[in-house]
C-alpha cells in the first residue's frame, strides 16, 4: 500500500486554458520541452484523480506515467471538443480502469487471498481500502468511499475535485444523467454507512 | 415557494456541483432560490458541502522528483506519437496475429505456413495480403468470429459510435475502451480481413484482433 509514505508535493496546478491547449499542439509535433512542462502542470492533478481509487503507490506511479505517456503520443488527435483537463482526466480514467481490471483478472489468476479484498461487496462494489484500520475520520470516510462501487466512486472523487457534471460525463464516456445518479447514490450510500458508524461530519 | 418533488429531485441531484461552483449561471440560481426557500433542502446541502469538503482534501501523491521527470522524458522515444498512421499500420501487418491461440503443439506449422504465406506475398504482392494468408490458415474451420476494438485514447464512446455506424457494424462495449463486434457465420475469411484493415487503419482505432469462439 504504502499511502502512509507518501508526501503532498506542491506543484503548480492545472486549469484548462488556452496554455494549455498551446503546450498539447507542440506536444503533437514531438516536442519533449511542451511535454515536460505538461507532464509537471498535470502531475498532480492527474495525481489526485489516481491515488483516489488506488492506494497502491507502485500501481498509481505507473498508472499517472502511463496516462502521460499516452497524452504524448495522442496529442496530435485532440480535437479540442472538450477541456484539455478533462481530455487528460479521460484518459486518467481509462487508465485506471484498465490497469485495475488487469490486476483484479492477474490476482484471480494467481489465487491470491488479497482478491478477497477487491471483490464486490453487497452492494456490488469493489472495496480496494478494504476498510483499513481507520482511526481517523478521513480514513473511515476512505473506507467508505472505497465499497461504493467503481463508478460512484470515480464519480463522486471528480466532483469533489470540482468537475462539472457534463465534465465528468465526458470523462467516464456516459450520460450526464448518469453522472447525476451516481453521485445521488453514492452520497445516499455514504450517509448510511456514516449513520452506522455514528460519525457526524 | 413551494418545490414540486421533480423539483426537489433535481435540487438534490444538483447540490454537488452547486458546491463546487460549476452550474451554469440559470441552474445555479435555480438551486438557490429552492435551497433558501427550503429548511429541507438547506440541511441537506449543509450535509453535502461537509461531505464534499472532506472528500475534496488532498490525498498524499508522491513527490515528483527529478528522477521520475528524467525517467518518463527517457520512454518518449519508445512511444511512436500518432503521427504516422500508415506505418503503424505497416508495422501490424507485418506480425502474424494470435498464433497462441492454437496451443504449442500446431504452433510450429501453423507458424510455419504462416511464414511460408508471408515470403509469397513479400515477393509478389504489397504486405497486407500475408495477413489475409494467416488468417485463412488460422480460422478456417472457425466460422464464429468476432473482432475486438481497442479505441485509441481519448476517442469518447459517442465517436466510437460514430466509427461503427460508419462502418455499419454493431459494438458491444466492454471495458476499457474496447468493443466487441460479432460477425455473422457467414463472414468469410477476406470479409474479416478487410473489416480488420480498415479498423486498424482508422485513427481512432488503437487496435483490433479477431477472435474465434474457441476464445
Amino acid at each position: 500500500m504504502g499511502q502512509a509514505t507518501l508526501t503532498a508535493t506542491p506543484t503548480t496546478d492545472c486549469d484548462s486554458s488556452a496554455d494549455d491547449a498551446d503546450l498539447l499542439k507542440q506536444v503533437a509535433v514531438g516536442d519533449k520541452a511542451a511535454f515536460e512542462a505538461l507532464y509537471r502542470r498535470y502531475y498532480r492533478r492527474v495525481s489526485q484523480f489516481v491515488y483516489r481509487l488506488t492506494p497502491d503507490r507502485q500501481l498509481g506511479e505507473e498508472i499517472v506515467d502511463d496516462t502521460m505517456l499516452a497524452v504524448w503520443r495522442s496529442a496530435g488527435k485532440f480535437a479540442g471538443r472538450s477541456k484539455v483537463s478533462t481530455w487528460v482526466l479521460g484518459i486518467a480514467y481509462r487508465r485506471t480502469m484498465k490497469t485495475l481490471d488487469r490486476e483484479m483478472k492477474h490476482r484471480c489468476a494467481n489465487h491470491d487471498e488479497a482478491v478477497l479484498e477487491m471483490q464486490p461487496d453487497e452492494d456490488g462494489a469493489r472495496d480496494p481500502l478494504a476498510m483499513v484500520a481507520a482511526n481517523t475520520m478521513q480514513r473511515q470516510l476512505g473506507a467508505f468511499v472505497g465499497r461504493l462501487n467503481i463508478d460512484q466512486q470515480v464519480a463522486l472523487h471528480l466532483t469533489a475535485l470540482g468537475h462539472s457534471y457534463p465534465e465528468i460525463s465526458v470523462i467516464v464516456d456516459c450520460p450526464a444523467n448518469t453522472v447525476k445518479t451516481r453521485v445521488f447514490k453514492a452520497r445516499h450510500k455514504l450517509k448510511g454507512y456514516l449513520s452506522d458508524a455514528g460519525i457526524r461530519l | 415557494m413551494a418545490t414540486s418533488d421533480t423539483e426537489k429531485h433535481e435540487t438534490l441531484e444538483l447540490l454537488p456541483w452547486y458546491l463546487n461552483g460549476t452550474l451554469s449561471d440559470e441552474e445555479a440560481e435555480r438551486i438557490r432560490k429552492r435551497v433558501e426557500s427550503s429548511p429541507e433542502l438547506q440541511a441537506e446541502l449543509d450535509e453535502t458541502g461537509a461531505l464534499f469538503e472532506a472528500l475534496g482534501d488532498d490525498v498524499p501523491v508522491p513527490m515528483l522528483t527529478h528522477e521520475r521527470i528524467e525517467s518518463v522524458m527517457a520512454r518518449l522515444d519508445e512511444q511512436p506519437q500518432h503521427t504516422n498512421p500508415v506505418s503503424r499500420l505497416i508495422g501490424r501487418l507485418r506480425r502474424p496475429r494470435r498464433l497462441s491461440l492454437f496451443g504449442s503443439g500446431a504452433l510450429i506449422p501453423v507458424a510455419l505456413a504462416a511464414a511460408a504465406v508471408l515470403v509469397a506475398v513479400v515477393v509478389t504482392v504489397p504486405q497486407p495480403v500475408s495477413e489475409e494468408g494467416v488468417y485463412k490458415t488460422l480460422y478456417e474451420d472457425r466460422p464464429s468470429i468476432s473482432v475486438l476494438v481497442e479505441v485509441a485514447d481519448g476517442v469518447s464512446g459517442a465517436d466510437a459510435q460514430v466509427l461503427f455506424e460508419e462502418l455499419s457494424l454493431e459494438a458491444e462495449p466492454q471495458t476499457g475502451g474496447i468493443y466487441r463486434v460479432d460477425l455473422p457465420n457467414e463472414t468469410s475469411v477476406a470479409e474479416l480481413y478487410e473489416i480488420l484493415q480498415t479498423l486498424r487503419a482508422d485513427g481512432r482505432v488503437a487496435d483490433a484482433q479477431a477472435l474465434t469462439e474457441e476464445d
